[in-house]
This record gives structure tokens, C-alpha cells and sequence, in this order.
């Protein structure tokens, strides 16, 4: 981005009147109108991309072959840094234009969107990837920075390590931040460890905030910046996307199953076959043990975290909670569960207005339903159910099912048949049973074990993204699948 | 009772014989006819469905106000139920649907991959059916090519829609026999492929389908021009386009022997699971017009659209409007049509607003919730009877503001994870 200030500001509400995003490679562009800002995007074009990958490519190279992996790693600690200052102004004015543009609640950008960058500044940097080497040799958890990290599976003996120069990703808009996680697949980690070209596919020409991010990274990082190439074409547009494709080591996916699948296809049908990181729909879930229902202090705790776990970005994230399963009285829960979502929609996070219709849709639907519990404004929606199963929302929404759980072994055989959807598993339990819950529900298929409240909270260095650790994949096409827990003690979140 | 016994009712045994009019569709006119067959509907539906009478109580409506309602003849106080609520992946089919006496659960073709599910009596599936044989017929026309699946294949997915132990008939099913009751003589454009089905049978593959080609297509119209008899072509919008692709204008010179007459929408450029572009619907019936020999001047009453939906008993026939480059839409004495605030339900007297329609069960026993629809399509208003009621409307289309735009990335939608 040139800066936001390239543009005049707007009176009425301080924004930019117009942003021109830049990229090193991609010079065709795009613009846009979003929220009265007119936004230039770089445009991928069918003709210059051969040029384009030539290019990042080569300049990858060389930057890859000068710089040390700690070099990189110091300078996107930088970068996170300057993203994790929430209370500096130019991190409030980009809350704010995202907000506007992308319509997500500034509480969402703010504490969801921008809160995965402390964690990764506190990080020891000596940590990154040894934990997954680790649990590469043992079945059973081992201790992690934050939390356990398990290994599922047998690894194939015959999976032999790949050269991975260029990785693209078509990235999904559902949610702000998630950019800088995606951005480091790509890059070595350890001191002797790969670097790959990156070709990033913005999933709209609204979608401000990866942008942004590569345009800091232009400041902080100039020579990373210079290993990516980043902008936006039509999504299926064969003839850019064969050319990409053939040419990819490494194809990271994030989107509709359908998509996932389409992608798939047709690399696997290119011939040379680049690794698939697959991250389509996700339906997230949350185990309430007793101990957490029967006593009113910790119950408000859970509720006050549940609610921003399923509201987050209006329920449209791969982590939000939508299955709860709750020991104890369940339909007590699941009113105080609405009440509180309300409650949260009211004075922290409201609902994207973009999202609204199918909140007021979903109130027609349920406007003669006593099982569906729902807010005077459509802002959330709670089922109630009697028999635990594996609901399948109709709707993105803040929109859950709440269900009776015998326990967690139960819960665990109620989800392992929709593995395929699982990726974070919510849970309030008693210290003793954190590693239980770990071993039960990763074993059901589920990769993330996350205490209340911090569902999207993403540690990229020892949790994996849906069962897999995408910065070693690429390299290392491995057949196991990993589940880990972003806290030890619930100590760490209770005090 | 199983769907083939149901599907069977009027396609078997009355199939050679026409019905006049379905039993218990009121004459046209019959205000009073009408007014007792909503009375006892909302009756009935008030006494079976909680749903409803929780519906009604939300709004502060209590039985006396709904009879209130309709002795006023003001049906639009009467609480619509969302035609989505009858969505299997919204849960509600046993609030929205009485089981407990035999029926057939009509199912919508499923174009979001989320299927509607309406149970509905004998007598009223074979009204239903008797009023497609009116709605898709023309009078004096003995031949209809239909682009459509054929009765064998909507039967084996009706077969298969069954739910609850409740045999099923695909919305679509009704239709076709309906349609065919009305003329003599009957195509469709995909069947099975038999042979080629058992043979992928054995080794465990899915059946195979055969369309028609093009040649196939034009030897049926070209019979029916030479021998002199009418000829009515209709069904899906998708399956036909891409014959018009193959023919070339003037191929054929059916001038008023032409009759046209499609249902099911599919404009969007989706129907089922059948995918293809978005249809301008002007540029598509000139071409239809070009290619069949239908000159402009025969369409505003050989062309016709069906607007209907699963959740509504209700079928309103729309001819080619040239002025308004679009159907016009003209609601029957069977039901009432009413154009609403998409926020307040109120209803309009011009402009553009939701569907709403009041269209009682023939027999007055509704066994689902569907007496008053509200659907999520938008249309447009040309003429209001002075009761409220839209007595002409035009322009429908997908009501844009029931889903939030772009929902991307590891969102999800129904149609994806019932495909999985």
C-alpha cells in the first residue's frame, strides 16, 4: 500500500478517499468501492503470469540464499509487533478501516483478528518447530510453550522430503489476520531450513486486511516481502490458474469443500502433483463438563468465553463453536448461553451488517419454534436439542445447538463420525482431564483444544491447522495427524 | 400408502382422461367457497401445529383474531410461515408437518442442495397434479415435448427422498404427470439409459442418463408441424438452452402451433442439480421465438411460466408481457397473492416486495403448515385488487436480502456438506 494516506481523508469519518495497494510483481490492478473508500488491488493477470512466478521465484532465491532463518524470523518479529500494539494509533485506524470495509466488529478485528500476534512476539524463537519434531517420535502428548501437543496416526515409512519452491495459496475472507499465519508457511523456520516463493490469492478485492499486512511488511520486512507475490483474480479462472498450478510445489486451499476439491483435482491432474493443504468447512464444538456447570462463578466464566468463540467474526470462522455439549442441565445452559450471546451482541460485538439477513431469515424460519432460543434482533440463534449428535449448521451465523453430554468419552463418539468437519474442540474441564480430552477428542479427528474464549486464537508454531503442520507439509508430505491444547492448567485462563 | 401407489393415483388411471378441474378448487368467483376453505384451514392448522399457534402468539394473534382475519377477507393478517422453514436442515419438518394420518411428503428439487419437505394428503397431491394438467396445458394441443427427467427417473428420486418412513414425491413428479394428463401425446428430453445403466449397475456405478439429441428433438416437432397437430414445448429453462445453441433460427416454422410453457424457475442458472449460465429471460424467448417460428406476436399468449413452489399448493400462470418484457403473472381464484414489505410483511400496493400466499388445502385439512407462504422471491406489483390482494405482478426473482453476500472461506453452506 502506498498508505492509506494517499488519498485524501474524508471528513465525515476520517477514512482514506482512495488506497492503492501495491505489489513488486503483480502491476495490472483493480478498484474497487467498499465502505465510499475506492480501493486499487493488484490484479493477476493470465498473460504476465509466467513473468510474474518467474520472477518471485527467482528473487526468492536469492533473498533465501542472503538472508539466515534467523534473520527472517527477527524481522517478522518485527512485523508481528507492530501488529500487536493494539493501542497505537495506526493499528486503531486500521481496526477501523477493516472494520468499515469488511464489516467485522472491531472487537472481533481487534482481539481475534490482531490477537494472534502477541502470542507469536512473547514466543521463544528456538521453540518453533521443535515441538513437531518431537512428537514426529512418540505417540504421547509432550509439553508444549502453551499447552500438549499429540501425534494420531502411523507415519508412512516411505514419505521422503520434497523441494518446495513455490507455494500458493488462495486464501478465504472470512476472517481479518489470518494472513500472517498463511505467509509463514512459506518461510524457513530453522537455521538451515527452505524458503519458498508465495503466490497469494486475496479472496476478494474488499479483503483489506492481508494487504495491509504485506504493505507493513514492504516497512518491516522489505527483503520477505520481496519472496510473495500477492493480488487478486476471479476464482476458477482456468487459464491463470492451470499455469499456477503446474507451476506450484505446494498448493495451500482455504475455502468450500467444493473448492478444496476442484483445486485437488486439478493439480493432481497437472502431473507433477504439488502438495495440498486442504482447509475446507469446519464445524466447531465445546464440552461443558459438570464441575463448570455446577458452579455459578466458573459457569459465567464459560459463558463470558463461549460467546466470544461462537460470535467471532459471526460464526463464519473454521473455529467457531457451533456443537455444545453440556453435562448437567442443559436447557438452563442454553438460555443463560442466549442471553449472554445477546448481551455480547448488544454492548461488545455486533453483528456485521452484511451478516444481518441471515439473522432476520433465521428468525422467520424459527419465529413459531420453542426449540430454537433467539434474540429480539436475530443477533444469535440457540438450539436446543435433547439426544447429543453431530449437528450440521444450515446457516453461518452466530447459531449453536446445545445438547446434553453423558461425557467426554461420549461427546468424543458423537464427533469422531464427523471428523472430516472437526478442527477446534472447546473445553471447560477439570485440570486432571485436560490431556484426557486432548487424547479423546483428537482422536475423534478434532486438532485444537482450546479453553473458552480462545478459540481463534491460533499458536501457528505448536497447534496445527486442521491436524497438520503446513511449514513442515510442504516439504515433508507426512501421513500422521496432530492435536494439541493452547493451555495446561486452567489456571492459565482462569485467573 | 408408498409413493408409487400415491404417484399413481391420477397418472395410471386417469391418465387418458382430462379432468376438468381438480376436486375441490373452488369456481372461480367463489369468494365465499374460498373465505370457508381458509377458515377451516387456519382452523386445522392452528389445532395441529404449535408451531404455528406459537407463531400467532408471538405476534399477539389468537384464533378468534386469524377467523377475524378472514371473515374480513383481509388474508394478508394472516401469519406467514417462511417457505425455508420447511427445510430439512432447519429441523422443523414434524413441527411443520402433521404424520400422524397417511400422506406423501412433497420435495422440492433441492437447487440449494437442502430439500423442502411437505407432507401432503392423497386427494390433495392429486389436486395438485389436476392443476398442473391445466397450468401446463394449452387448449387443443395434443403434443408436449417436455425438457424435463423422465416420470421413471423423478420416481426413483421421489423413491428415494423418502423420510421418516414416509413415501415421497418430488414437487417436479407432480408436474410431469400433471402435464401429461393434459395432452395426448408426451416426450421428455432424459431418461435412463438402460443398458448402459445396468451394465454400470454391476460394477456399482451410478445409473445413466440419456438426453435427447438435438436431431432426436427436431424429428418430434417436425412430426407433430407436418402432421398439423400443436405442439407445446416445456419443463425446465436449463434443459432447453442448450438445444437453442444447437438449432439455428427459422429452424422451424411452427407459428401459432407453437406453444411454450416452462416451470421451476432455474432462471438463475441453477435447478436441482442442474447447472448452466444465467438466463435473460427477453434474450431467451426472442431466441426461442427465432428458432421455433413463434412470431412476437403469439406470445403473450402461446409463452407461459409457472410460478409455484413446494410449500404452496398455489400455480400462477404468467404469459409473455412484450411491454414488459417479462411474465405477467395473473393469480387464480384458488389462492391470493399478496406483494410485502420484506421487513414488515405489510402489504403493498406497488412496487416490489416478497411473495406471500394464501392458498388453502382443497379439502380444508391442511397436514402441513402451508396455508399462508411467505417465499423469499422478489416480484413486482402491475395490479391490486382493492381488498390487497396483487391481482397481476411480474419481474420475479430471488429475493436478494435473505443471504449475506460472499460468505467465503470456511464458511459453509447446506448444499456442501449434503454433498459430502
Amino acid at each position: 500500500m502506498s498508505s492509506p494516506a494517499n488519498g485524501d481523508a474524508r471528513p465525515s469519518d476520517g477514512l482514506p478517499v482512495r488506497i492503492d495497494f501495491d505489489d513488486p510483481y503483480v502491476k495490472a490492478g483493480k478498484t474497487d468501492t467498499a465502505a465510499g473508500v475506492e480501493i486499487r488491488f493488484p490484479l493477476f493477470e493470465a498473460a504476465s503470469l509466467p513473468d510474474v512466478l518467474r520472477a518471485v521465484r527467482s528473487r526468492a532465491g536469492d533473498v533465501f540464499s542472503r538472508l539466515s532463518a534467523d534473520e527472517i524470523q527477527e524481522s517478522m518479529s518485527r512485523l508481528d509487533a507492530y501488529f500487536a500494539a493494539t493501542d497505537s494509533p495506526s493499528i486503531r485506524a486500521l481496526v477501523d478501516l477493516v472494520h468499515r470495509i469488511d464489516g467485522f466488529s472491531k472487537h472481533d478485528i481487534e482481539r481475534f483478528g490482531l490477537g494472534i500476534f502477541a502470542p507469536l512476539v512473547r514466543y521463544e524463537r528456538a521453540f518453533a518447530g521443535r515441538f513437531v519434531r518431537r512428537s514426529f517420535a512418540t505417540r504421547r502428548p509432550i509439553e508444549t510453550a502453551f499447552g500438549h501437543l499429540q501425534r494420531f496416526g502411523a507415519n508412512s515409512p516411505f514419505v521422503r522430503r520434497r523441494r518446495a519452491d513455490l507455494l500458493c495459496h488462495f486464501a478465504s475472507g472470512n476472517v481479518a489476520g489470518y494472513a500472517a499465519i498463511l505467509t509463514r508457511i512459506g518461510l524457513p523456520l530453522e537455521s538451515g531450513g527452505e524458503g519458498a516463493a508465495q503466490v497469494i490469492k486475496l479472496p476478494s478485492t474488499s479483503a483489506v486486511f492481508p494487504m495491509v499486512y504485506l504493505s507493513k511488511m514492504a516497512e518491516l520486512a522489505p527483503l520477505v516481502r520481496e519472496t510473495m507475490a500477492c493480488g487478486y483474480w476471479k476464482g476458477g479462472d482456468r487459464e491463470l490458474e492451470d499455469v499456477l498450478l503446474a507451476e506450484s510445489d505446494a498448493v495451500n486451499v482455504l475455502g468450500s469443500e467444493a473448492t478444496v476439491r476442484d483445486v485437488a483435482a486439478r493439480a493432481g491432474a497437472l502431473g507433477r502433483r504439488p502438495v495440498i493443504l486442504g482447509h475446507g468447512h469446519k464445524v466447531g464444538a465445546a464440552y461443558v463438563s459438570r464441575e463448570f456447570t455446577a458452579s455459578p462463578e466458573l459457569l459465567d466464566r464459560v459463558l463470558d468465553g463461549l460467546v466470544r468463540d461462537i460470535s467471532a467474526f459471526d460464526g463464519a470462522a473454521c473455529y467457531c463453536a457451533k456443537n455444545i455439549y453440556v453435562q448437567g442441565d442443559h436447557r438452563s445452559f442454553a438460555e443463560r448461553l442466549s442471553s449472554a450471546l445477546d448481551r455480547f451482541a448488544l454492548t461488545v460485538s455486533p453483528v456485521n451488517p452484511a451478516m444481518k439477513p441471515v439473522g432476520r431469515g433465521l428468525a422467520r424460519v424459527f419465529a413459531g419454534s420453542v426449540k430454537v432460543l433467539s434474540s429480539n434482533d436475530a443477533a444469535s440463534f440457540v438450539r436446543v436439542a435433547d439426544k447429543p449428535e453431530f449437528w450440521f449448521p444450515d446457516e453461518t451465523y452466530r447459531y449453536v445447538q446445545v445438547m446434553p453430554a453423558e461425557n467426554a468419552r461420549a461427546v468424543a463418539a458423537v464427533l469422531a463420525p464427523a471428523r472430516h468437519f472437526l478442527q477446534t474442540v472447546v473445553v471447560a474441564v477439570p485440570d486432571g482431564e485436560i490431556l484426557d480430552v486432548l487424547g479423546l477428542f483428537g482422536g475423534a479427528g478434532a486438532s485444537n483444544i482450546h479453553f473458552p474464549g480462545s478459540a481463534p486464537l491460533l499458536n501457528v508454531y505448536e497447534e496445527p491447522h486442521d491436524g497438520d503442520f503446513d511449514f513442515v507439509k510442504i516439504r515433508y508430505p507426512y501421513r500422521v495427524r496432530f492435536a494439541a491444547t493452547n493451555f495446561k492448567r486452567n489456571a492459565d485462563w482462569l485467573h | 400408502m408408498n409413493t408409487e401407489t400415491a404417484t399413481s393415483t391420477g397418472s395410471s388411471a386417469a391418465s387418458r382422461t382430462r379432468p376438468a378441474r381438480a376436486a375441490g378448487v373452488p369456481v372461480p368467483g367463489s369468494e365465499s367457497r374460498f373465505r370457508d376453505l381458509v377458515r377451516a384451514c387456519v382452523e386445522w392448522q392452528w389445532g395441529r401445529f404449535p408451531y404455528y399457534r406459537t407463531l400467532c402468539a408471538r405476534r399477539g394473534l389468537s384464533l378468534s383474531d386469524l377467523k377475524a382475519c378472514v371473515a374480513d377477507g383481509a388474508y394478508h393478517g394472516l401469519p406467514s410461515v417462511a417457505s425455508t422453514a420447511f427445510k430439512l436442515s432447519k429441523g422443523l419438518v414434524e413441527d411443520l408437518n402433521d404424520l400422524s394420518g397417511p400422506g406423501v411428503f412433497q420435495v422440492s428439487s433441492s437447487t440449494s442442495g437442502d430439500p423442502s419437505y411437505v407432507y401432503t394428503s392423497a386427494e390433495e397431491i392429486a389436486a395438485i397434479r389436476a392443476r398442473y394438467s391445466e397450468t401446463f396445458g394449452f387448449p387443443g394441443v395434443p403434443v408436449g415435448l417436455a425438457f424435463a427427467p423422465s416420470l421413471r427417473i423423478l420416481r426413483a428420486l421421489s423413491k428415494k427422498a423418502r423420510y421418516k418412513r414416509r413415501p415421497a414425491a418430488l414437487r417436479m413428479l407432480l408436474g410431469l404427470e400433471g402435464s401429461e394428463l393434459g395432452y395426448d401425446e408426451t416426450h421428455v428430453t432424459v431418461d435412463v439409459d438402460i443398458v448402459k445403466t445396468l451394465l454400470n449397475r454391476a460394477v456399482g456405478r451410478p445409473a445413466c442418463l440419456r438426453k435427447l439429441a438435438a436431431a432426436e428433438v427436431a424429428g418430434i416437432i417436425s412430426s407433430a408441424a407436418e402432421s398439423g397437430r400443436p405442439i407445446s414445448l416445456g419443463g425446465l429453462t436449463l434443459l432447453l438452452r442448450p438445444y437453442l445453441d444447437e438449432f439455428r433460427e427459422g429452424e422451424f416454422e411452427l407459428g401459432d402451433q407453437g406453444h411454450v410453457a416452462f416451470s421451476g424457475g432455474g432462471y438463475s442458472g441453477a435447478k436441482g442439480t442442474i447447472r448452466g449460465a444465467r438466463i435473460d429471460k427477453p434474450a431467451f424467448i426472442a431466441r426461442i421465438g427465432a428458432v421455433f417460428g413463434i412470431e412476437p406476436a403469439f406470445w403473450s399468449r402461446n409463452i407461459k411460466d409457472i410460478y409455484s413452489f413446494t410449500e404452496t399448493p398455489a400455480q400462477i400462470v404468467g404469459y409473455w408481457d412484450r411491454e414488459l418484457n417479462d411474465f405477467l403473472f395473473r393469480p387464480s381464484p384458488d389462492h391470493r397473492v399478496y406483494i410485502v414489505d420484506p421487513e414488515t410483511e405489510a402489504p403493498l400496493r406497488a412496487g416490489r416486495g416478497l411473495v406471500k400466499i394464501v392458498a388453502p388445502d382443497s379439502a380444508g385439512r391442511p397436514m402441513s403448515a402451508t396455508t399462508c407462504v411467505l417465499q423469499f422471491d422478489a416480484a413486482e406489483i402491475l395490479s391490486v385488487a382493492p381488498e390487497g390482494h396483487v391481482t397481476s405482478f411480474s419481474h420475479v426473482s430471488r429475493y436478494a436480502g435473505i443471504e449475506a453476500p460472499g460468505t467465503v472461506g470456511c464458511a459453509f453452506k447446506a448444499a456442501e456438506i449434503a454433498g459430502v
